[in-house]
């Protein structure tokens, strides 16, 4: 059950996209999910899954993968794509109309966009960043984008270094439920029947003993940090240092001939108007 | 005095996936009732999984458990019921309590069955007593303990369901010499006085030859050996085969035949051997 998360997982490879500068695939990713905004027009839209897919092909990811990993939000999707069929008002003449809903032709493909800029968004954010980027390696890329920070006396650092410790515990965490909660059903514990407040008060034999973990835990860990003369950012250097490659400029100039040609794909005519 | 019977067992993690992991394949047994049962094998070996079925909280990928005559998984929606008549002491178990006081975290089992009133106390109090808690300390936090008496009162909480069959992961790991020969002790007297069956799993040879009265020993998720002490013990080579090895002083007696003393090898515990040695040097006199 508490295996089966996909969302935010890393995969590990050797694509063109696992072994680009993490700081390079933090900033593409922003700059992709803004252009997906832009996109106007159905060649846009059509150009955008074209690049979406030629991104999936990079990464080497099997596509079941990335269907497992898009489930979770298939009834966002869903949500929005009804949302948009029925409640998009228009001049022209509806295309049909049942009690009282009315679907025009805009709002067919308002909802039709909407699906596929969210799947876009979704996979190419996952596929760039979360996928092929360790936990590890994000916290460092975040730290370097956000080091001008440290002019403004904001411990930056600091901050990296919280955020990969966390990341570092959740499976271990993850584990140490798995075995209290064993323990706990060992000793007749019942997590799955029984109403909703049955269940919740059935899980403080678990939160409680976690808690107590996690704080055993962290405080090993603290004093261990302390025993190898931990003494915070400053003036620590790092053993891997990150450098920019002439792969990392080319896929920046790749992205930004996607953008442009997302933007110019707007201005051709279609019949299609939204 | 209930027995468990494994037939043509098999367990695999995460089945029909890339990252399906043998843990334990076609193992059929009989675990004797009434007895110390120790469970040995390499670190991997499969030891945790086996002791996991044994109370159902992993089902068995093929063949069959019986508790007794009982298939255990006969009725898969009544498997709690086989949780409370084999009770199982996992390795930490002081990780897992969570009661204001220790009178309340041993009781959390047995009022999970039904338990109560003075049942229930008389359930705790027998339990506190075997493994050596004294009074007033079932009033106290368990966090206020020290690691030891935390183990105490979290074996203690799974004797107070007063299961037919006991399994114990690594009870003793962690503890200092003299906490393990108590903890061990009092599982040994309170197997004894109730004529429970046990099943120790250790790592450690000596405790195994001090505490158990048959032995299992597990090597690759397959069973290797099974049999008394002195029928384990005297298949050196495959028990080494296994990456185990026999109690320390058994491998002296070993060393020492092998220097051409004639004495006698099925010796496992140092007391045995002292005995035995004593005995041999006054009869030579």
């Amino acid at each position: 059950m508490l295996k089966d998360i996909t969302l935010g997982q890393y995969f590990p490879g050797k694509s063109p996209l696992h072994t680009m500068d993490p700081r390079m695939k933090l900033l593409l990713t922003i700059f992709y999910i803004v252009i997906l905004f832009f996109a106007k027009s159905v060649y846009a839209f059509a150009w955008m899954l074209l690049s979406t897919f030629v991104l999936i092909l990079c990464s080497g990811l099997s596509f079941k993968l990335l269907i497992k990993g898009v489930k979770p939000i298939f009834f966002i999707l869903l949500f929005t794509g009804v949302i948009n069929l029925f409640f998009t008002k228009d001049t022209q003449d509806p295309l049909f109309s049942f009690w009282i809903f009315i679907v025009y032709p805009k709002g067919v493909y308002t909802a039709i966009f909407m699906i596929v800029r969210i799947l876009c968004l979704v996979l190419g954010s996952s596929l760039l960043l979360t996928y092929t980027t360790t936990p590890r390696a994000l916290t460092d890329a975040i730290e370097r984008l956000l080091s001008p920070l440290n002019l403004l006396n904001i411990p930056v650092y600091d901050f990296a270094m919280m955020m990969s410790l966390a990341l570092r515990f959740i499976p271990t965490l993850l584990e140490d439920t798995v075995k209290i909660m064993n323990a706990q059903k060992a000793r007749g514990a019942d997590f799955e029947s029984g109403s909703l407040i049955k269940r919740a008060k059935a899980l403080l034999p678990v939160l409680i003993p976690l808690l107590v973990t996690a704080f055993r835990r962290s405080n090993d860990l603290a004093v261990a940090m302390e025993c190898r003369c931990y003494m915070g950012g400053k003036g620590r250097t790092r053993m891997k240092q990150l450098r920019l490659h002439a792969s990392d400029l080319l896929a920046a100039l790749l992205f930004l001939a996607f953008g442009a040609a997302l933007f110019s794909c707007n201005y051709i005519p279609t019949g299609i108007r939204l | 005095m209930i027995s468990i019977t494994l037939e043509h067992v098999s367990y695999a993690y995460s089945p029909n996936t890339p990252l399906e992991k043998e843990a334990l394949r076609d193992v059929s047994v009989t675990i004797t009732g009434g007895k110390i049962t120790g469970l040995i094998g390499h670190t991997g070996s499969g030891k945790s999984t086996f002791a996991q079925m044994l109370n159902g909280l992993l089902r068995p990928t093929s063949g069959k458990i019986f508790l007794g005559n009982q298939d255990i998984w006969a009725e898969p929606k009544k498997i709690s019921q086989i949780r409370y008549r084999v009770g199982m002491v996992f390795q930490y178990p002081e990780h897992q309590l969570f009661e204001e006081t220790v009178y309340k975290d041993i009781a959390y089992g047995p009022i999970n069955m039904g338990k109560q009133g003075k049942e229930l106390d008389f359930l705790i109090r027998s339990a506190a007593e075997f493994v050596g808690l004294s009074e007033e300390l079932l009033d106290k936090s368990p966090f206020e303990l020290s690691g030891g008496q935390q183990r105490r009162v979290a074996i203690a909480g799974v004797l107070a369901m007063d299961p037919e069959v006991l399994v114990l992961d690594e009870p003793a790991a962690g503890l200092d010499p003299r906490g393990r020969d108590e903890i061990l002790g009092n599982i040994r007297t309170y197997q004894q006085t109730k004529s429970k069956t046990v099943i120790l799993i250790s790592h450690s040879m000596e405790d195994m030859a001090r505490y158990s009265d048959e032995l299992i020993v597990l090597k690759d998720s397959t069973l290797l050996l099974k049999g008394s002490l002195k029928e384990v013990f005297q298949q050196a080579d495959i028990i080494k085969d296994a990456g185990l090895r026999l109690p320390q002083v058994t491998r002296v007696m070993l060393a020492l035949k092998k220097k051409g003393l004639d004495v006698d090898t099925s010796v496992y515990t140092v007391e045995d051997a002292f005995k035995r040695l004593t005995d041999r040097r006054r009869s030579s006199c």
